[in-house]
């Protein structure tokens, strides 16, 4: 199994290598196989998101990475709020410190199976169980429609923002997914995985603040 | 004008709730008729000697047709069920390559399936997590001209129905009706074991496994020790003892676990 790894701006210089390797695979898979964005001249595939306040999920097989995630509190600007609110249309776009959008999920070609498990099995397990331990309520993003399904399998519950659209060719939809025991359940349950993925190396910030006003004025009420 | 996107994301939430195929049949039939669709059919991919019909799990369309359809096997010369195995993108009817919308075969269906008021419709092909290959057909009485939002609610639609009859088909365990010894005999039934040879097994007499057995298709609701054995299987009654691999069942492509609402009516 793999191993995932959070990192944050405030444990990164454990992870240089690793980051490294990480912004290289988004070029070599968002630039040079999707076309989604023009090339860099680095090589590295980066966006306006990629701020302190990203955390990224890295999925390291014997300390090579294999598989990469990027989460970005929905109180800042994200995808969504910035380049898709049309997809959102219908529910709006969701704006908390403790809903978290989910992007560049990706797993390196070559690696997408191993072992019997599905590499993007393992990761979906590490979001889940990611979320839970630090007190995301929600996490989604845009994805393909058709990846609806494979969280139904999971046995999640999967709330849509607006219609599908087409983007760059795919029917795409904003959907976000409770974080709960029986998702993580599920999805464990469904992938064959059992026990922790999770691995935090240094001190990797907490995602929602416990100083942040909105959650403190929530768990008051509460 | 109603508001397709917000009854569509509505009908997406409760679609997610519902615990039998009885119902996302009836949501998606009064939702999909609210936006100008009177008739669908959810067919799985049939494998190369199979027939269709056997594969359907939601049936929304006229009986009659239904049936001329499945008794004159249409589906293989139909261009829009052809069209929608080949294909992962959705597509309205007009849509489809006209190398196989203009054989002659395909148009004499497309002119019958209009006397039963189908005219035009939108396909929404779907995957499921095992690679499972199926298509959602919506039909109209009227030729349409979709908009990306009507297009984008019938993919809406049509995924979360087979999202939500995956589940609920595929479910499983529920609740064991038999008791222990039943499903030990039924078990023993499957893997093709007499009443004798199943109470020299069990060290009882023979009557008793009769008896066992009489009371397996009463609690069942079948005729005969076959079809009992099917349907423990597709209750997940017995496939804990149930060893040979030929007779787990493979989800949905088993034949006694499709769905047609008019053998719901006579149960």
């Amino acid at each position: 199994m793999i191993d995932v790894h959070v990192v944050t701006s405030s444990n990164r210089a454990l992870y240089a290598k690793e980051l490294d390797s990480f912004f290289k695979w988004r070029h070599r898979i968002y630039v040079d196989e999707r076309r989604w964005r023009e090339a860099s001249p680095d090589g590295r595939e980066r966006d306006q998101f990629d701020t302190d306040s990203a955390t990224y999920l890295l999925g390291l097989d014997e300390g090579e990475l294999v598989a990469g995630s990027r989460l970005i509190p929905t109180s800042h600007p994200h995808l969504l709020s910035e380049v898709f609110p049309h997809l959102c249309a219908v529910r709006g776009v969701l704006r908390a410190p403790d809903v978290a959008e989910w992007t560049r999920m990706f797993v390196v070609p070559g690696r997408r199976e191993r072992a019997g498990h599905e590499v993007a099995g393992e990761m979906c397990c590490a979001l889940m169980e990611y979320a839970l331990s630090e007190n995301i309520r929600q996490f989604g993003g845009i994805q393909e429609t058709y990846f609806l399904t494979r969280w139904q399998h999971y046995g999640w519950h999967v709330t849509p923002l607006g219609l599908p659209e087409e983007v760059d060719g795919t029917w795409s939809v904003a959907a976000y997914f409770d974080a709960t025991e029986e998702a993580l359940e599920g999805v464990r349950r469904a992938t064959g995985i059992h026990g922790s993925l999770i691995v935090r190396r240094g001190h990797p910030r907490p995602f929602v603040a416990d100083e942040d006003p909105e959650i403190a004025t929530r768990r008051h009420a509460a | 004008m109603t508001d397709i996107a917000g009854l569509t994301l509505g009908f997406f939430e409760r679609c997610q709730e519902y615990r039998d195929a009885q119902s996302v049949l009836d949501g998606l039939a009064s939702h999909a008729r609210q936006i100008g669709f009177d008739h669908f059919i959810f067919t799985g991919r049939p494998g190369p000697t199979e027939r269709a019909e056997a594969l359907v799990l939601l049936n929304g369309w006229p009986p009659e047709w239904f049936e001329r359809y499945a008794t004159r096997n249409y589906f293989a010369v139909d261009s829009v069920s052809q069209w929608a195995l080949r294909t992962t993108e959705p597509f309205a009817w007009g849509e489809v390559p006209v190398e196989l919308s203009s054989a002659q075969a395909s148009q004499r269906v497309a002119e019958e399936a209009r006397d039963f008021h189908l005219r035009d419709g939108f396909v929404v092909p779907l995957y499921s997590a095992h690679h499972w290959q199926s298509a959602i057909s919506f039909a109209s009485s009227h030729k349409c001209d979709l908009s990306v939002r009507e297009r984008g609610a019938l993919i809406m639609m049509g995924v979360v129905a087979g999202m939500s009859v995956r589940r609920i088909v595929g479910e499983r365990p529920r609740p064991a009706k038999l008791s222990n010894r039943e499903r030990e005999v039924l078990g023993w039934a499957s893997r093709g074991k007499s009443a004798w040879e199943t109470s020299s097994i069990l060290a009882i007499s023979e009557n008793t496994v009769i008896e066992h057995l009489r009371e397996v298709r009463r609690k069942l609701d079948v005729a005969t020790t076959i079809q009992a054995v099917a349907e423990g299987i597709r209750r997940g009654e017995i496939d804990r003892l149930c060893q040979s691999p030929y007779l787990v069942p493979d989800g949905l492509r088993h034949p006694s676990v499709t769905f047609d609402p008019r053998l719901a009516e006579e149960a």
